[in-house]
């Protein structure tokens, strides 16, 4: 039965390394074998490549050194020259923070403005109301007549004025 | 073949190699003074542990890139982002192993773009049913010494075998192989268990020996 996949990879490390004891190294190297890993092969191969690498990968000295200071202090002068809304970048207006706020206190105020402003509850207006009279239209076909609406607080009343009209047609009802 | 010792440090000017904070040394007395001032808005603070620990960040950066010029833009890029972050320093840490994961967030960001634009190539994926065992690569003979690589055609072999890992795998073999870390100061450095540690080390050295074989082998 093998170790699973992980455990084989970190035992591989570990042994390659150095890291297990001889009892624990001579089972690993079984389970090698196993699955057809060849342990002095893979020990020749591992310590190839780790010589290779530490010969050749000297990293090169930072060049320009003086400079390289130089233009940090220049762009973190310039950074500073900014306005401080601009360096922070979250106190600025646009900031991502400032966004949701400004949603937040809209979806608030609309809330609010909702309750106080939109009735709510069963039924209609005019089933709530004493009094209600909705003139939609206030226009005329006969250019001769004109119509206006007057509503009077202290009667609480609406009147459509109708101008020009020679008489009220016996079947007009207002709705 | 030589076998050098397990950390052979990368050549350092001697006014950076004061610094060298995470060979052992330790930070320099006045790095807490110059840490604060930097935080309160000193930029000449900033600017002397920007001049301590430059030398270090660029070859950290140039082991995961191999391009000079690369490697000398992203550590200015990596500083800045520091000196911009520098108040989030609590000191909880060494003040470079702080630095270090902003070297490496902007280097693997960097590598991980190349990636997307198409100008680097990598494999995450591999498993273990994927992996060669080393048997099959035992030396096969001597090459003529007029075909043996040179040491620039190997350097240049290298670059490419690392620039084929992911940067997953890069960062890790990076500081085992070539930093000479521990497991336990490769998981603290970049933030994983230390079981990932040794599996991404697993992957990477074997990546790494299929892909050099054919050049440690006729050495």
């Amino acid at each position: 039965m093998f170790m699973k996949t992980s455990e084989f990879e970190q035992q591989f490390t570990a042994w390659l390394d150095g890291k297990l004891s001889p009892k624990e190294a001579a089972t690993f190297e079984q389970e090698m074998r196993d699955r057809g890993f060849d342990p002095n092969a893979e020990r020749f191969a591992a310590a190839s490549t780790t010589a290779l690498l530490r010969k050749h990968s000297q990293s090169p000295t930072l060049g320009h050194r003086d400079f390289f200071n130089h233009q940090i202090l220049h762009r973190i002068e310039n950074d500073l020259e900014k306005p401080e809304a601009v360096r922070s970048g979250q106190r600025t207006w646009w900031g991502i923070p400032w966004l949701a706020w400004a949603g937040a206190a809209c979806l608030l105020i609309a809330a609010v403005l909702f309750k106080n402003l939109i009735p709510v509850g069963g039924g209609s207006l005019v089933e709530r109301s004493t009094y209600f009279a909705t003139v939609v239209d206030a226009r005329t076909f006969e250019k001769t007549v004109s119509a206006s609406t007057v509503y009077n607080p202290r009667d609480n009343v609406t009147v459509l004025w109708l101008d020009g009209l020679d008489y009220l047609p016996a079947d007009f009802v207002v709705q | 073949m030589n076998n050098p010792e397990p950390r052979p440090s990368n050549p350092q000017p001697a006014e950076d190699l004061r610094a060298s904070a995470d060979d052992g040394l330790g930070p320099l007395p006045d790095e807490p003074e110059l840490i604060a001032r930097s935080q309160r808005g000193d930029p000449a603070a900033f600017n002397e542990l920007v001049t301590r620990y430059r030398q270090r960040a660029f070859a950290m950066i140039y082991q995961m890139i191999r391009h000079e010029e690369d490697a000398w833009d992203l550590a200015q890029d990596a500083f800045l982002k520091a000196w911009k972050s520098i108040h989030h320093f609590r000191g909880q840490s060494q003040f470079f192993t702080w630095l270090y994961r902003i070297l490496m967030n902007v280097t693997i960001d960097w590598v991980r773009r190349k990636q997307v634009q198409g100008e680097a190539e990598f494999d995450d994926a591999i498993g273990l049913q994927n992996i060669e065992p080393a048997s099959a690569t035992t030396p096969r003979g001597e090459r003529a010494p007029a075909d043996r690589l040179t040491d620039k055609e190997i350097r240049a072999r290298i670059d490419a075998a690392i620039q084929r890992l992911s940067p997953d795998h890069r960062e890790v073999i990076i500081l085992r192989e070539i930093d000479g870390l521990d497991y336990q100061e490769i998981a603290d450095r970049v933030g994983i268990p230390l079981g990932s540690v040794m599996s991404r080390l697993f992957y990477a050295r074997k990546k790494l020996q299929t892909m050099l074989r054919d050049v440690y082998e006729n050495l």
